[in-house]
């Protein structure tokens, strides 16, 4: 489904970077919760040159008028696809061999990093805030070997499951190993 | 009747302003939307899902409508 946060075994999904044998198993996005605050403030905003255009000064031609109306109605539909493109674009995903964390902000920043699953050490989930436990969304924070880095999965639905989840994918995968 | 002259041409000066002031911003806008095609096709490199053509589709149109309200708006203007 388009808008889901927890997909498993999404179908035509691949990442830049994947191994042939390779599957991936989960694809995790920041709950659809945390994008009521832009689609309210955007919904909001397709009102406002009902309010402001009568306020206009008379020098402010028709044709100006309607520039300026198109120019905005524009301007909003592009912010609403890059918050879009942002939330649908900013994933974590866990494939049979590692965790990847795909982040990009605004259009000129892109990050991605993985680890593989032998290498995780501890994964914590944290749920906190008015938000947060209303929804049943919270932080995922996963902690690897060898280096201080740690992974963080932020505002994704049900994080004691998707702890779980990992939890068992690396023990598994450690079992496997031995 | 001079400072009616004057007001006259001082009111018309504003509404050009604006209205150049709006087609440069429009302009830039243009290479915003540029970008963003850009982002989406880039973006679909690195993580690729069964909605790739759908958002370059809506990152295309976005990129020629602003060109078209550029356009539009040199013709009203």
């Amino acid at each position: 489904m388009f808008v889901k946060s927890l997909l498993e075994n999404p179908p035509h999904t691949s990442y830049e970077g994947e191994d042939k044998d390779e599957v991936i198993l989960y694809v995790l996005r920041q709950s659809v919760w945390t994008n009521v605050g832009w689609i309210i403030g955007a919904t909001l905003l397709v009102f406002v040159p009902f309010f402001v255009l009568p306020l206009l000064p008379d020098f402010i031609t028709v044709n100006l008028k309607l520039t300026m109306i198109m120019f905005w109605y524009l301007v909003l539909f592009g912010y609403t696809f890059q918050r879009f493109i942002n939330w649908f674009f900013n994933v974590y995903i866990i494939s049979n061999k590692k965790i990847i964390d795909v982040d990009f902000h605004g259009i000129l920043y892109k990050n991605i990093s993985e680890a593989s699953l032998s290498s995780i050490e501890d994964v914590t989930s944290v749920v906190k805030g008015a938000m947060g436990v209303t929804f049943n969304i919270g932080d995922v924070l996963i902690q690897t070997a060898g280096e201080s880095r740690e992974f963080d999965f932020e505002g994704v639905d049900n994080p004691s499951k998707v702890r779980d989840i990992i939890s068992d994918l690396v023990s598994q995968h450690k079992r496997k190993k031995q | 009747m001079i400072t009616n002259i004057i007001s006259l041409t001082l009111i018309q000066d504003y509404a050009y302003f604006i209205g150049f002031l709006i087609l440069i911003l429009e302009f830039l806008y243009i290479i915003f939307s540029f970008l963003i095609t850009r982002q989406v096709k880039l973006l679909n490199g690195s993580f690729n899902t069964p909605y790739e053509g759908k958002l370059r589709f809506i990152a295309n149109i976005h990129f020629l409508v602003s060109i078209g309200v550029f356009i539009l708006s040199v013709l009203l203007f």
